[in-house]
């Protein structure tokens, strides 16, 4: 009999052993910058979200062996992780799309499992927003600098036409102003710090109200400043995503990383300036 | 276990180009609101008050010399010449050269005088071309803009550089001397942008009368952004003209009066990423005319004035001149301040709740030696507290809105207004308002000492004693006892209002009633005082379309009022006008535009010159515009189409007005 319970015991601590080895632990370490607000609020929603063991890291500290699986978030944590590490798995979020590609061009990508959910929106999606919201407006124009890091923009269809104007610098964008009005019917604005900045956002935005020539942004905040609408990925929708991907990569060890636009987003609408400008719409809804 | 050794020092060498990439941050920063709520017109269907825009669209294709002229397309206006210098407008009726029952504000200030009341239309220092949007306000709101809101507020926005990117230059010519020569500057910097404009303009007014004016014109606007959240504006404005005055009658002879006025209006903004608004502005404003003459006076005007029977005297002697009053100073002084601040937090799409409040102080010096008697200008002050709050439940927007305001002539006053306003559906709402506004007495009502001393010839002394009884003739014409309350509104509107984005039309429509007490009446005595005796009771209906189609735009407005009263001579209740009509058509395609505008008013009494008949004015413009960005163009107008003999008062003979416009912009 105590033969058979010392046997009994030995087969259940085998099994449990076995059951250690089939189920390692869950653990995904997130390099932020802890002085950022945008990154501790990342960090916090995402702990929220997930079940598993989320390790956070400054992008400056220094890493050790523990977690396989590097969540790194913006643009100066995902440059440290895609120079400085070696055989993890890499996940890099809340980084533009044309960061990430000038990031992976000379990184160790080859040696590690890489993905990416950018922060920006895919040209179609945008597009989508204005042909679906606002049925009147057909002629898009899109100012760049020359040195504007994202891509031409192209209509995929024959309801809309875009047309690019580049300039050198803000001051030529209120002389072209005149121009632009003459052409089209909006202004879909797209990432570039010497046409957007801080600086330059009032006069465009006033300048937009006054010829009545609405503009659409890129962000929750350029809708509150005075755009029309944009489509946005919140902190929540991104969160939502990367939690999907963790759980994802830890249900399967070959679970393979990918770069990607995210795929929830929200859309936001200043009525005010809608209803300012006259502006035409179809049934529609501020929401994620 | 191997440790990976991370270090900072690829960060803190980055490249250039890196420090000037995009990162997380620009997605979520916190940008200025530029188009707050205060900034935006608010939408017609959640107005608490009957709203008109006349929009650059139809003011640049009004053909409009003249600003009151704009107003012709606001239903319920009554627009008129009392001269050809002075252009009247009112709502409603009680017109008046200083018609004295309407706010009206240039970018947010008041440009009232404090001697009459009243604005001087043509000594704004900008043009119609300088005009952005024009809001006006039907009905009483010195809730929110003091006392003169009384049956309204026009409410002016200027061009800033933001709207008019492009310099232009153009020369308007037409019949009666008329020529206008303006040339605009506007530059726009990354943080800064400014507008300038020079004009000249000559016009010699109506035929019959000796009122032709010219004047010179600078006006200027800068806005500074030293930061994302700081806004400086400043305004500054210049006139000075030739104005030719008076009337071949009596004492008021013809003569050329020098007119120059300046005004400097500095404003702090700072909002921060909330939407919260904080402004500070301060203003100055200088009004000055020239105007000192000595008259000769005849026996038979004497008598007359003493109402004394002529019949006994030869003409010769009743013509002959007995004396004469010296340096008559009708030279006007007035200079306004004021110093407002005001807080505006801003609503979120979700917030159901929001308001403004703010505070300012005005201080007033005003005069005019011969109608005061005195060398010093009268100095007041008025401080005002105000409020205004918006409560959005489900489909109800409740309004409260009240204004407090103390000054040294009538004390403290409260002027409370509150409406309720339901959304029968996106487009349609109706609302109920009731408001209390007041207009408080001006100098010239309160403390106006007007009289003139004769200067009798010596020979004439024996004569003028035995046929008046003295040969010491101070001739009383104004003396005021003061005491003067306000006068008082209260009005109760019902509304109906349909606005359509989709289709482009806007409809309201509203039943009123408005009880007016203690309205300032002098009787025909002499001297004249002024007291609270009359009221006046109004109630009718008002109806309003606007809708534009691809090429065409349509506008037309009616208001059907019934004036009764308790006042001397029926003044008042003759002074508001049965029916009001406008109607406005105009056509857009390529480069032309085309338009057309009817105006009119049954029989009105202008409080300041008697009983006159109905006017019906209309005008045809025309316009070949050049596309592109520098555009040039060529308009026509012609004005005063359907005109009867007279305007405002007997002495003013209407002819049809021509012009002609050529402009560029480069």
């Amino acid at each position: 009999m105590k033969k058979g319970r010392k046997l009994l015991l030995l087969m259940l601590t085998v099994m449990n052993c076995n059951l250690t080895f089939a189920e390692p632990e869950k653990i995904a370490t997130l390099i932020i910058n802890k002085e950022s607000r945008l990154h501790n609020a990342f960090a916090n929603s995402l702990k929220k979200k997930t079940t598993a063991n989320i390790n956070i890291k400054h992008f400056t500290d220094t890493l050790n062996s523990k977690g396989q699986f590097l969540i790194a978030l913006g643009n100066d944590a995902c440059k440290m992780v895609l120079e400085s590490v070696k055989n993890r798995d890499i996940l890099c979020t809340l980084i533009p799309s044309f960061e990430f590609s000038r990031l992976t061009k000379n990184s160790l990508r080859q040696k590690n499992n890489i993905g990416a959910i950018y922060i920006d929106q895919p040209n179609s999606r945008r597009l989508a927003l204005l042909k679906e919201n606002f049925p009147n407006i057909k002629n898009i124009a899109v100012i760049k600098s020359a040195s504007s890091p994202t891509k031409n923009i192209t209509a995929d269809n024959h309801t809309m036409s875009i047309n690019s104007y580049t300039v050198k610098n803000s001051q030529e964008i209120f002389k072209l102003f005149a121009h632009i009005k003459e052409k089209n019917d909006a202004i879909l604005a797209t990432e570039d710090k010497l046409v957007y900045n801080n600086k330059t956002i009032r006069q465009i935005l006033l300048l937009s109200y006054r010829n009545k020539l609405p503009i659409f942004g890129f962000s929750k905040s350029f809708v509150k400043a005075g755009a029309v609408a944009s489509v946005y990925s919140s902190i929540e929708n991104l969160t939502e995503e990367t939690k999907e991907v963790i759980d994802s990569y830890f249900s399967n060890r070959k679970y393979i990383l990918k770069s990607k636009h995210p795929k929830y987003y929200s859309i936001s609408f200043n009525e005010q300036v809608i209803q300012a400008l006259s502006i035409p719409t179809s049934k529609r809804a501020n929401g994620e | 276990m191997r440790r990976l050794q991370l270090t900072l020092l690829s960060f803190l060498l980055p490249s250039i180009s890196w420090a000037e990439s995009i990162n997380e941050d620009y997605y979520f920063e916190d940008l200025p609101v530029v188009l707050s709520a205060s900034r935006l017109e608010q939408p017609l269907i959640e107005a608490t008050s009957s709203v008109t825009i006349i929009d650059q669209e139809m003011i640049s294709a009004s053909g409009a010399n003249d600003i009151p002229e704009l107003l012709r397309l606001v239903p319920g206006f009554v627009v008129g010449y009392a001269d050809g210098n002075s252009p009247v407008a009112t709502y409603h009726g009680l017109g008046h050269e200083y018609a004295r029952h309407l706010q009206v504000l240039i970018n947010g200030r008041p440009i009232y005088s404090p001697l009459f009341s009243g604005v001087f239309w043509a000594d704004i220092p900008f043009g119609v071309h300088d005009i952005e949007r024009i809001e006006v306000i039907r009905g009483p709101n010195s809730a929110l803009y003091g006392s003169n809101s009384f049956n309204g507020v026009i409410s002016i926005t200027t061009k800033q550089a933001v709207s008019s990117s492009k310099s232009n230059i153009h020369t308007k010519i037409g019949n009666n001397n008329y020529t206008e020569t303006y040339i605009n500057q506007a530059l726009l910097g990354e943080d800064w942008n400014y507008a300038f404009t020079l004009s000249r303009k000559t016009d010699d007014g109506f035929d019959s009368r000796n009122d032709a004016q010219s004047s010179n014109k600078i006006y200027a606007t800068y806005n500074y952004k030293p930061t994302a959240e700081n806004t400086i504006t400043i305004e500054s404005g210049y006139i000075n003209g030739l104005r030719e005055v008076g009337n071949d009658q009596s004492l008021d002879i013809i003569r050329d009066t020098d007119i120059e006025n300046y005004f400097s209006r500095i404003k702090w903004e700072k909002s921060n990423a909330n939407g919260d608004v904080l402004s500070l502005q301060y203003f100055y404003d200088k009004n000055t005319s020239d105007d000192i003459y000595s008259v000769d006076v005849s026996l038979r005007e004497l008598l007359e004035f003493n109402s004394i029977d002529t019949s006994p005297y030869s003409d010769n002697l009743l013509d002959s001149s007995i004396g004469a009053f010296n340096n008559l100073d009708y030279s006007i002084f007035t200079v306004k301040q004021e110093i407002e601040l005001t807080y505006q937090p801003h609503r979120g799409i979700n917030d159901k709740y929001r308001y403004i409040t703010g505070i300012s102080t005005r201080y007033d010096e005003q005069n005019i030696k011969q109608y005061f008697n005195r060398d010093q200008p009268i100095s007041t002050t008025q401080h005002r507290v105000f409020y205004n709050g918006e409560y959005q439940q489900d489909k109800f927007l409740f309004n409260l809105g009240i204004m407090l305001e103390d000054n040294e002539i009538t004390g403290s006053d409260s002027m409370p207004k509150a409406s309720i306003l339901y959304r029968l559906s996106q487009n349609r709402s109706i609302r109920y308002t009731y408001s209390k506004a007041s207009r408080s007495p001006i100098g010239l009502e309160e403390f106006s000492d007007y009289q003139g001393n004769l200067e009798l010839n010596s020979s004439n002394n024996a004569l003028i004693q035995s046929l008046i009884g003295t040969s010491d003739i101070p001739i009383q014409i104004w003396l005021s006892s003061g005491g003067l309350k306000r006068e008082v509104i209260r009005s109760n509107e019902l509304a109906y209002q349909l606005h359509s984005i989709k289709d482009h039309y806007n409809f309201d429509a509203k039943i009123f009633s408005n009880k007016i007490k203690n309205l300032i009446s002098s009787p025909e005595t002499s001297p004249i005082d002024f007291s609270n005796t009359d009221s006046l009771e109004t109630t009718g209906y008002e109806v309003s379309f606007d809708r534009r189609f691809k090429h065409y735009r349509v506008a037309t407005g009616y208001s059907k009022i019934k004036a009764s009263g308790n006042d001397i001579g029926d003044e008042y209740t003759e002074a508001v006008p049965e029916n009001i009509f406008f109607f406005y058509l105009m056509y857009n395609r390529n480069m032309t535009t085309l338009s057309s505008t009817l105006h009119h008013y049954s029989d009105v009494r202008m409080l300041d010159a008697g009983l006159t008949n109905d006017f019906t004015y209309l005008n045809i413009f025309y316009k070949y515009q050049t596309s592109g960005i520098d555009k040039r163009w060529l308009s026509l107008s012609a004005n005063k189409l359907l005109n009867k003999d007279r305007e405002y008062n007997t002495r003013n003979h209407v002819e049809k007005l021509f012009n002609i416009e050529i402009g560029f912009n480069f």
